[in-house]
C-alpha cells in the first residue's frame, strides 16, 4: 500500500504543510479568518485523498487490429474497447495507451466515468516504419483530482501484440536454377532425406491400391503398409540469417540488420512461390528447434518479424546446424556480415562441393555510421565480391582492409556472393547473386 | 480556418480565467465595504481591476510574451491610477514628476493617519481611497500574472490571502463567513479551471479515427461534480472547523482600523496609548500594562490631570482627533502665551512638573493645563497650538519641565461667567450639539440648569448632576450608549452608565446646548505616587474631561466623571451646596476594575513589542546572511575539489589522472554520473551514451580516453606534460559541450550548488575529524 503522502503532488504536499502551519498560526494569533484559510488548504488535499479511489479499476480492454499483420508503413487500425467489469463505477482517468514509439504517437485520451457494464471505444491508427512485434498496451491511467493535489498512476495490464512484417521486395520472375551434386540444370527429385521424407512407407488407408502394399513392411509391422511412391519431390532451401549484434554496425535500429532480414524474407517469399520447401535458420529457430521443419511463408515472416540481433549469437553455431542440410544438397541462401574471419570461414565451409550456396555479404564499412552517402551510392548494386574487393571504406584504415578481405572470403570458397551496402536494392542484389559465377562450380 | 484561428486566440487569451481572477480580487476587497464609511473607492477599484484583467486578456490573445503581459498590466494600472488620483502633479498630464512622489507620500500619510485614528468604519478620504485602489490594482496585477498568465492559480492564492488578511487583521473577531467563502470559492474555481485545462489538453489532438457515440472522445468529461463536492466540503470544513477550534485572543501586530478593545497588542508590554489618536481611552483603560507612560515629580499640593490634546469635533457618535494645520501653530519654541480669557483678577499660582520619563509618541506631550512655560532638552523642540492649547512636540523628549497655572482660591472675582460667550469668536463646532441628541440634552438641561444665566454656575450644576447618584461609572456600556448606536449621548443619559468619555461628552453637549463653548480634552490622571516620591502614569490612567469657556476664566476644566477613576473637581467648580451631593456618590461608585472581557490575561512573554522583535529580526537576518555566505562558498569549494588532483599532480601520469578526475567530477555536477570503474574505452562509451556532444566533443573525449589509456597501461614514460596539457584543453571542450546541452536548471544547480562542492565539504569535514 502506498503511503497517502506519496499520492500527493507537490502542490498537495505544500497545501497540507502550509495549511497546518497557517491553522496553528491562526489559533495562536487568534484570528479565525486565518484559521479558515489554513483549514481550506489542509482540508483540500485530505479530502482529495479520502475521495480518491486507489484501486486499479476492473476494466477489461479488448483490442482489435485491422489488419492483424502489418507491412512496414502500412496503416493499421486499432479499436480498443474498455468495459467496466467491476461492480463500481470507475473514476475519470487520463489514459494513455502505451505503444512503442515506432508505432507512432501514443494515443492519449480521457477515459470517462464508466458505470458497471458500460463500455467505451478508442480508435487509433498505428504505422511502423520498422518490422517487429510490438505490444499494444498496457494502458497507463493517471488519476488526478480537479485541483491537482493528488496524482496516482495505475496500469491496465492488458497487452495485445501487433506484428509488423519485414519489408518484402520483389525478386523478379526468374526461377532459381537447381543446383546439386552433379547437376547443372533442374534440381532432381529428392527422395528419402531426413525428417518426414524418410517415411516413404505408410499405413494403408481407404482407397490405397493393393498393388502398392509393401509386403515386407506389412509382415514386419503386422498391419497393411503401402509404399508412398507419388510423394511430390520438393526442392529445399535453407535460409541463414546472421544475427551477431556485434557484427552489425550502429545501434538502435540497425539498417544493416534490417537489410539482411528484409532480404531473407524476400528470398523466402520468392522461393516459396517457386515451390521450394524453406527452412529458416536463425538463432531463434535454432533454440526452439523449428529449423528442422519446413516453415510456411507466414510462419517464416512471423519469425523474421520478431528476430533481433543477439549479443551471444555465433556464426559457427549456425554453420554447425546447417551442415545436415548441406550434406543433402539444399540451396543455401545466407545474409551475413563480413566480420570475424574465423566465423566466416566456418560458414564458408558448409557448402558441399557442387551444391549451390548464395550469400548477401553485408559490407560493414558501407553500413558504418560515418559512411559518406555519395561514395556509398557510387558502389551500387551489381558489384560482386570480386569487384567490390577493391573499394576501401572511409572508416579506420585497418577495418577497411579487414572488411575487403572478408567480403571476398565466401566467394573464395565457392559461394555465389553479392556485397551489399545500405543503398543496394534487394531485387537487384538477388539478380546479381543469380548471375554471379560460383567459384567452386567451375 | 479563420474561425479556428480566432478560437485559438480566444483560448490563448484565457478570458474566463481572467474574469474569475478579477472577481477574486474584488471579493478580497469586499470586507472593506464594512471598514470604510463611504464607498467612493469602490467604483475606481472595480474599474482598475477590470482594466487590469481586460488588458491581460487582450495581450494574451495577441500572444504577447507572459512577462510583457504582466509588465504591461502593471504599467497600465499605474498610469490609470495616476490619472485618477495624481493628475494634478503630472507633467502635461502624462509623466510623473517629483511632485507626484510628494503627493503620493502625502496621500499615504493621510491614509495612515486615518486608518490609525479611526475605528471602523473610517471615513474614506482621498488618501484612503488612493491606498485602497492602488492596493487593489497591485493585487489584481499579481493575481492575474500568477494565476492566469503564469498558469499558477495556487500561488495566486498568496496575494489573495494577503489582501484578505489586511482586512482581517484588525477586526479580531471573525468576519462573516461569506467574505471568506467568496474569496475561497473564486480561488478554487481558478484551481479547477487549471485542472480542466489539464484535462482538456490531455487527449491527443486531431485523431481522425475518433468517431461514433461510444468513442472515448465523444463527449470529453469534466471534473465538475467532484470539484463541487471537494470544494464545498473543504469550505464547510474550514468555516465549521474554524468556529469549533478554540482560539487564543487575537494579537495585533499593528495599529489600525477596527481594533477590538479586548485585543492584545504586540505593543502591549510597552506603555503605548492609543486614545491620543482615537480620542477614546477605553482600550487604554483596560490595558493591563504596568509600564509607565510618564514618570514625573511635582511640587504641587493639588494634583492636576496631565492634558495631551483636545478636540471640538464630534462626528457621528465619536470624537474625532483635531486637524492641526501647521499654519495654526506658533513658531518653534516660541513662549507660550498667557491663557486667553483668564482675567488678571483671578488668583493663580505657578506650579511645576518635572517629567523624567516620557513614553508618549510624537507629537504628543502631556502636561497640566494651562501651560505657562515648557523646557525641553536641547535636542527637542515644540510648537504651540493656541487654539486648543496643545503642545506639538517636534522631536522626542525623554525629559522636560513644565510650569502651569492653577486657580488657587475658590473665591473668584465677581462677574466670572456672567458674560455669555460671543459665538462670533469661536468655531462653530464648539457650540454644535449633535442633532440626534439635541432633544434629550435640552430636556435634561431644563431640569438640571434651571434658570441660571451664569455660565460657571450652569457648568457646575451640570457637572454635579453627572457626578450624582444614578450615574454609574462602568467600562461596559449599555448597547444604546455604544459609539455605533444611533444616539450614544441620549443612550448614555438614559442608561446613566459609562466611563469618562460618556460623562465628558454629555457635559460638553449640555454646556453647548446652554451656549457655553465646550470641547473635549484628553490626557492622564495624575497617576500613583511611587516609593521614591515620583509619580507614575500608566496607560490605564488615561482620562478625558470637558473644557468649557467661562468668561473671565477662559477655557476651564470640569470633572463630571464620578468615582475613583477620576479626580475631584477643580476648586472653582466646587460649590458648598453641591459637595454634599457629590461626596456620597463617590463612595457608591463601584469600580469595575476588571471588566469581564479582559478575562483572557495576556500571555506572558508571547507578545513582545516591535522593539523587542528587532533583535530576533536581526538574528534571523544574520542567520540568513551567514547561510547565504556558506552557500556562496559551495561553488568555490566545488572548484577546489574538482581541480584538487590537477593542482597537486607532479608527474605527467598524476596530471592525466587529475584531469580525468576533473572531467568526471565536472560532468557529475552536470548530472552525468561517474562511469563505473572499467577500461577507459568503456568509460568513453559510457560518456558517449550519456551525454550529447557534437563531433569535436566526441573527438576530444576520444583523445582524453586514449591519453588515459596510455597513461594507465602503457609503459612508463609514454605520456608527458604536453599530453596532460592537451588533455586539459580537451576536458574543457567536453565539459563545455556537455554544459551547453544541459537544461538551464541543471546548469544553474551546477553553478550555484554543485555536487562536487557538497562532496568537497563532506571530504573536508571528514578530513578534519580524522586529523583530530
Amino acid at each position: 500500500m502506498r503511503s497517502p503522502w506519496a499520492l500527493l503532488t507537490t502542490r498537495g504536499k505544500l497545501f497540507a504543510v502550509v495549511g497546518a502551519v497557517v491553522v496553528v498560526a491562526g489559533v495562536l494569533l487568534g484570528y479565525e479568518d486565518v484559521t479558515r484559510i489554513g483549514l481550506v488548504l489542509l482540508a483540500l488535499p485530505l479530502l482529495a485523498l479520502v475521495l480518491m479511489p486507489r484501486r486499479t479499476p476492473r476494466v477489461r480492454v479488448e483490442r482489435v487490429v485491422e489488419p492483424s499483420r502489418l507491412a512496414p508503413d502500412e496503416r493499421g487500425q486499432v479499436v480498443a474497447r474498455f468495459t467496466n467489469v467491476g461492480k463500481r463505477p470507475t473514476p475519470l482517468y487520463l489514459a494513455e495507451e502505451h505503444l512503442d514509439f515506432q508505432l507512432g504517437d501514443r494515443p492519449r485520451f480521457v477515459l470517462p466515468r464508466l458505470v458497471p457494464g458500460e463500455d467505451r471505444r478508442l480508435r487509433y491508427a498505428v504505422r511502423s516504419r520498422h518490422r517487429g512485434a510490438y505490444p499494444l498496451g498496457p494502458v497507463l491511467l493517471r488519476q488526478r483530482d480537479p485541483f491537482g493535489l493528488t496524482f496516482l498512476t495505475l496500469q491496465l495490464s492488458s497487452v495485445t501484440e501487433i506484428l509488423v512484417l519485414p519489408r518484402l521486395h520483389s525478386l523478379g520472375e526468374g526461377r532459381v536454377r537447381g543446383t546439386s551434386r552433379g547437376s547443372e540444370g533442374e534440381m532432381p527429385q529428392m527422395v528419402a532425406l531426413h525428417g518426414e521424407d524418410d517415411v516413404s512407407i505408410r499405413t494403408w488407408r481407404e482407397g490405397d491400391e493393393l498393388r502398392r502394399v509393401h509386403w515386407p513392411a506389412t509382415a514386419h509391422r503386422g498391419e497393411l503398409m503401402v509404399r508412398q511412391e507419388d510423394r511430390p519431390a520438393r526442392r529445399r532451401a535453407l535460409l541463414i540469417l546472421d544475427s551477431r549484434a556485434s557484427a552489425y554496425p550502429g545501434n538502435g535500429v540497425q539498417p544493416s540488420y534490417e537489410w539482411a532480414v528484409s532480404a531473407i524474407a524476400s528470398v523466402a517469399r520468392h522461393l516459396v512461390a517457386d515451390g521450394f520447401v524453406v527452412h529458416l535458420l536463425t538463432d531463434t529457430t535454432l533454440r526452439d528447434g523449428s529449423t528442422e521443419h519446413p516453415v510456411e511463408l507466414d510462419a517464416a515472416l512471423d519469425a523474421l518479424a520478431r528476430v533481433r540481433p543477439e549479443q551471444d549469437s555465433r556464426l559457427d553455431r549456425l554453420a554447425a546446424a546447417a551442415a545436415p542440410f548441406t550434406t543433402g544438397g539444399v540451396l543455401v541462401v545466407a545474409a551475413v556480415v563480413a566480420h570475424d574471419e574465423q566465423a566466416l570461414r566456418t560458414l564458408a565451409a558448409i557448402r558441399q562441393p557442387g551444391s549451390r550456396a548464395m550469400a548477401f555479404v553485408l559490407d560493414r564499412d558501407r553500413f558504418g555510421t560515418r559512411t559518406d552517402t555519395r561514395s556509398a551510392a557510387r558502389r551500387e548494386v551489381g558489384e560482386t565480391a570480386a569487384t567490390a574487393a577493391a573499394t576501401p571504406g572511409d572508416g579506420d584504415g585497418s577495418t577497411a582492409r579487414e572488411g575487403v578481405a572478408l567480403t571476398g572470403l565466401l566467394a573464395d570458397s565457392g559461394w555465389q556472393t553479392v556485397v551489399v551496402g545500405p543503398h543496394t536494392d534487394v531485387g537487384r542484389a538477388w539478380a546479381a547473386l543469380g548471375s554471379a559465377t560460383p567459384v567452386g562450380v567451375r | 480556418m479563420r474561425l479556428d484561428a480566432s478560437r485559438d486566440a480566444f483560448t490563448r487569451g484565457m478570458w474566463p480565467e481572467g474574469l474569475v481572477a478579477a472577481l477574486a480580487t474584488l471579493a478580497v476587497a469586499w470586507p472593506l465595504t464594512d471598514l470604510l464609511r463611504e464607498d467612493s473607492w469602490f467604483v475606481p477599484a472595480v474599474l482598475m481591476v477590470a482594466l487590469v484583467a481586460l488588458a491581460g486578456a487582450i495581450m494574451r490573445t495577441l500572444d504577447v510574451p507572459p512577462s510583457l503581459v504582466s509588465l504591461g498590466q502593471l504599467v497600465l494600472g499605474l498610469v490609470a491610477l495616476s490619472q485618477v488620483y495624481l493628475r494634478d502633479s503630472l507633467w502635461r498630464g502624462l509623466l510623473p514628476t517629483r511632485d507626484t512622489l510628494l503627493l503620493i507620500g502625502e496621500l499615504l500619510r493621510e491614509a495612515g493617519t486615518v486608518l490609525q485614528t479611526y475605528a471602523a468604519p473610517a471615513p474614506t478620504t482621498t488618501g484612503v481611497a488612493f491606498l485602497v485602489v492602488s492596493l487593489m490594482t497591485l493585487t489584481a496585477v499579481s493575481v492575474d500574472s500568477m494565476g492566469v498568465t503564469g498558469r499558477a492559480p495556487a500561488s495566486a492564492g498568496i496575494p489573495l490571502a494577503a489582501g484578505f488578511l489586511v482586512s482581517v487583521s484588525n477586526s479580531g473577531q471573525a468576519m462573516e463567513p461569506w467574505y471568506f467563502a467568496a474569496v475561497a470559492v473564486l480561488w478554487l474555481i481558478m484551481l479547477a479551471q487549471q485542472g480542466h485545462r489539464v484535462l482538456a489538453g490531455w487527449p491527443s489532438a486531431n485523431r481522425r479515427e475518433a468517431r461514433g457515440g461510444d468513442d472515448v472522445t465523444a463527449n470529453v468529461p469534466t471534473y465538475r461534480g467532484l470539484a463541487q463536492v471537494l470544494g464545498a466540503l473543504a469550505l464547510l470544513t474550514a468555516v465549521v472547523g474554524a468556529a469549533a477550534i478554540p482560539h487564543l485572543p487575537p494579537t495585533f501586530l499593528g495599529e489600525g482600523l477596527a481594533r477590538n478593545p479586548d485585543a492584545r497588542s504586540a505593543g502591549d508590554g510597552s506603555a503605548q496609548v492609543s486614545f491620543t489618536e482615537t480620542m477614546d481611552p477605553s482600550r487604554d483603560l483596560r490595558n493591563q500594562s504596568q509600564a509607565p507612560v510618564l514618570t514625573y515629580r511635582t511640587n504641587a499640593t493639588r494634583l492636576e490631570p496631565l492634558r495631551v490634546t483636545a478636540t471640538e469635533r464630534w462626528d457621528d457618535g465619536r470624537w474625532v482627533a483635531p486637524e492641526r494645520p501647521t499654519s495654526r501653530l506658533q513658531g518653534v519654541d516660541e513662549p507660550i502665551p498667557r491663557p486667553a480669557g483668564l482675567d488678571e483678577a483671578v488668583e493663580t499660582a505657578q506650579q511645576q512638573v518635572t517629567v523624567t520619563g516620557n513614553a508618549l509618541d510624537l507629537p504628543h506631550l502631556a502636561a497640566p493645563s494651562p501651560l505657562a512655560t515648557l523646557q525641553l532638552p536641547g535636542d527637542s523642540a515644540y510648537r504651540f497650538d493656541p487654539t486648543d492649547a496643545t503642545v506639538v512636540l517636534q522631536a522626542p523628549a525623554e525629559q522636560y519641565t513644565a510650569t502651569y497655572l492653577t486657580i488657587t482660591g475658590a473665591d473668584l472675582p465677581e462677574g466670572v461667567g456672567d458674560t455669555p460667550a460671543d459665538p462670533e469668536q469661536f468655531d462653530e463646532e464648539v457650540l454644535e450639539v449633535d442633532p440626534v441628541s439635541a432633544d434629550a440634552v435640552a430636556a435634561l438641561n431644563e431640569e438640571v440648569v434651571g434658570g441660571t444665566d451664569n455660565a460657571l454656575q450652569a457648568a457646575i450644576r451640570i457637572q454635579n448632576h453627572l457626578r450624582s447618584a444614578p450615574y454609574q461609572y462602568s467600562l461596559t456600556l449599555a448597547p444604546a450608549a455604544e459609539a455605533d448606536a444611533d444616539d450614544p449621548i441620549g443612550g448614555f443619559l438614559e442608561t446613566r452608565q459609562g466611563y469618562c468619555v460618556q460623562f465628558a461628552t454629555a457635559m460638553v453637549m449640555m454646556a453647548r446646548a446652554e451656549g457655553i463653548p465646550a470641547r473635549m480634552a484628553v490626557g492622564f490622571l495624575p497617576g500613583e505616587v511611587q516609593v521614591d516620591g515620583t509619580r507614575q502614569v500608566i496607560a490605564s490612567d488615561a482620562h478625558t474631561w470637558p473644557e468649557l469657556w467661562i468668561s473671565g476664566m477662559g477655557w476651564s476644566r470640569f470633572e463630571p466623571t464620578p468615582g475613583i477613576r477620576s479626580e475631584a473637581p477643580p476648586v472653582y467648580a466646587r460649590t458648598p451646596s453641591s459637595t454634599g451631593d457629590a461626596a456620597p456618590t463617590t463612595t457608591t461608585v463601584t469600580r469595575p476594575a476588571e471588566p469581564t472581557t479582559t478575562s483572557a490575561a495576556p500571555v506572558p512573554e508571547e507578545d513582545s513589542g516591535l522593539s523587542a522583535l528587532w533583535p530576533t529580526l536581526w538574528r534571523t537576518l544574520l542567520a540568513v546572511l551567514v547561510l547565504a555566505l556558506l552557500m556562496a562558498l559551495v561553488p568555490v569549494v566545488g572548484r577546489r575539489y574538482r581541480e584538487e588532483a590537477v593542482r597537486t599532480a607532479g608527474t605527467p601520469v598524476e596530471k592525466v589522472e587529475g584531469q580525468w578526475l576533473l572531467l568526471t567530477r565536472s560532468l557529475g555536477d552536470l548530472g552525468v554520473d561517474e562511469p563505473p570503474a572499467r577500461s577507459p574505452r568503456d568509460m568513453r562509451r559510457y560518456y558517449r551514451e550519456h551525454t550529447m556532444m557534437n563531433r569535436t566533443g566526441e573527438d576530444a573525449l576520444g583523445r582524453i580516453t586514449t591519453t588515459l589509456e596510455r597513461s594507465r597501461y602503457a609503459a612508463p614514460g609514454h605520456v608527458d606534460d604536453t599530453d596532460a596539457t592537451r588533455m586539459g584543453d580537451d576536458v574543457r571542450t567536453v565539459v563545455e559541450q556537455v554544459r551547453e546541452a544541459t537544461p538551464w536548471n541543471i546548469r544553474a544547480n551546477a553553478a550555484l550548488l554543485p555536487q562536487s562542492g557538497l562532496a568537497g565539504v563532506r571530504a573536508w569535514v571528514r578530513g578534519a575529524f580524522r586529523r583530530r
